[in-house]
């Protein structure tokens, strides 16, 4: 498998990334985030609308998510339901209607928080996708 | 899809001879002069989903007819055509005005066609599998060295898919886009229960006794969505410092009641709260 060893960050996520323990940049390459998207309420109003999830584990939670008897519940649903085994198509679409905003801020938040390798390698990945939506995002909305 | 920015000679019911260039798109004027149907059959199609089928294959039949009209446009997308039906089909529901209203109708099929391409582009790339594109790239990519690019892209989104999979249940990210699945099965309140995912210390406390305050995430203004409109989830500005700890969504750190937003978030269980509404 492939070896994920780039940040694509922004200049601010970058001095993040520096700050933190020389041990856990090691062996981390920082490519800088130079696209810029501004996104609207509309576009993410219609990308969640656009959502088709097919995937059966995510379509059982979703008649939990409607039974719940009030949102305590629903919270619990949320709280205990994991991504494993859930298909890569569906959480793509879910990363694509969430957008780069909320995914930039989540990178923000928890990238100083590393403590791990793996705390870097998840703001990787959060990053490579962030990555992709916003070439997507630029190059279709205009 | 196609793209399908087009300046036809008249825009079809334009009723003008302006050359603003226009894009083929189903908004009941066109297709009431396409179909040859009364605009109340054609509303009626639109907002019954079951006759939405009906107006998606009138368009397929008239398809060479509408690459004549439209300049620049060579086919017609069939889903690309379910789902701009879809959408005007949901809107003209929420308001019927909307009927009348083409200019707004033609703005929201836009962003939505954008939006269909985007997400289009987004899965392609991001496909482990090369699915969708997989064939086109074995007949394009003779050359080895490409073809081993493309290979390692595929391996990287593997890894990178396979890392947000294994990402711990408390990860804020996992919450998020939980939250958004909810919202688009219609259960709004979700939105609400995202900020609870988040818990930052007050930045008014000592380091040492650092109090957990679950924050909102415009800082507490609003905690819930207004059935009119979704908001980005409107995370915590990072510049109020790193020292967050993360937990898993906790049903006793839930807002009362009163701190409920206006208008009110809906409850659950109320008629219609987990339909659709209005994206």
């Amino acid at each position: 498998m492939h070896m994920m060893t780039e940040l694509h960050l922004t200049a601010a996520e970058t001095k993040l990334f520096n700050a933190l323990p020389s041990e856990l940049q090691d062996g981390w390459t920082v490519v800088e985030e130079t696209q810029k998207f501004e996104d609207t309420d509309r576009n993410v109003r219609t990308r969640i609308s656009i959502i088709r999830l097919k995937d059966p584990k995510l379509n059982a939670f979703k008649e939990q998510v409607k039974n719940a008897k009030d949102q305590n519940e629903v919270a619990n649903l949320i709280s205990e339901f994991d991504l494993q085994n859930v298909a890569q198509p569906d959480l793509a679409k879910l990363f694509f209607a969430l957008g780069t905003e909320p995914l930039s801020k989540i990178i923000q938040i928890t990238l100083p928080k590393a403590t791990t390798d793996k705390d870097i390698e998840n703001v990787a990945a959060l990053s490579l996708i962030r990555n992709a939506l916003l070439r997507s995002f630029i190059n279709n909305y205009s | 899809m196609s793209d399908i920015i087009s300046q036809p000679e008249k825009a079809p019911n334009s009723g003008s001879d302006s050359t603003e260039i226009e894009s083929f798109l189903p908004t009941p004027d066109v297709l009431s002069g396409l179909l040859g149907k009364e605009d109340a059959e054609i509303f009626e199609m639109y907002i019954n989903a079951s006759k939405r089928a009906e107006l998606v294959d009138g368009i397929m039949e008239h398809e060479e007819d509408l690459c004549n009209r439209y300049e620049g446009l060579d086919n017609i997308d069939k889903l690309e055509m379910e789902s701009l039906i879809d959408a005007a089909g949901e809107q003209m529901i929420k308001d019927p005005s909307m009927q009348q209203n083409i200019h707004e109708l033609r703005e929201i099929l836009t962003v939505t066609r954008q939006s269909l391409a985007a997400e289009r582009q987004f899965l392609e790339e991001t496909d482990p599998n090369g699915a969708g594109e997989k064939e086109a790239a074995l007949s394009r990519i003779k050359d080895s060295e490409k073809g081993a690019g493309d290979k390692e892209k595929r391996s990287l989104w593997k890894k990178a898919w396979d890392v947000v999979t294994w990402m711990p249940r408390n990860h804020p990210i996992i919450t998020t886009i939980l939250a958004i699945a909810a919202i688009s099965w219609g259960a709004y309140v979700v939105w609400g229960l995202l900020s609870e995912a988040l818990i930052i210390p007050n930045p008014m406390t000592g380091a040492a006794e650092v109090a957990e305050t679950v924050v909102a995430p415009t800082g507490g203004a609003v905690t819930g969505i207004p059935q009119a409109e979704i908001a980005l989830p409107n995370l915590p500005d990072p510049s109020r410092g790193s020292s967050y700890l993360l937990e898993p969504l906790n049903i006793n750190n839930m807002p009362p009641p009163s701190a409920t937003p206006s208008p009110p978030m809906p409850d659950i269980g109320t008629p219609g709260f987990f339909e659709r509404g209005p994206l």
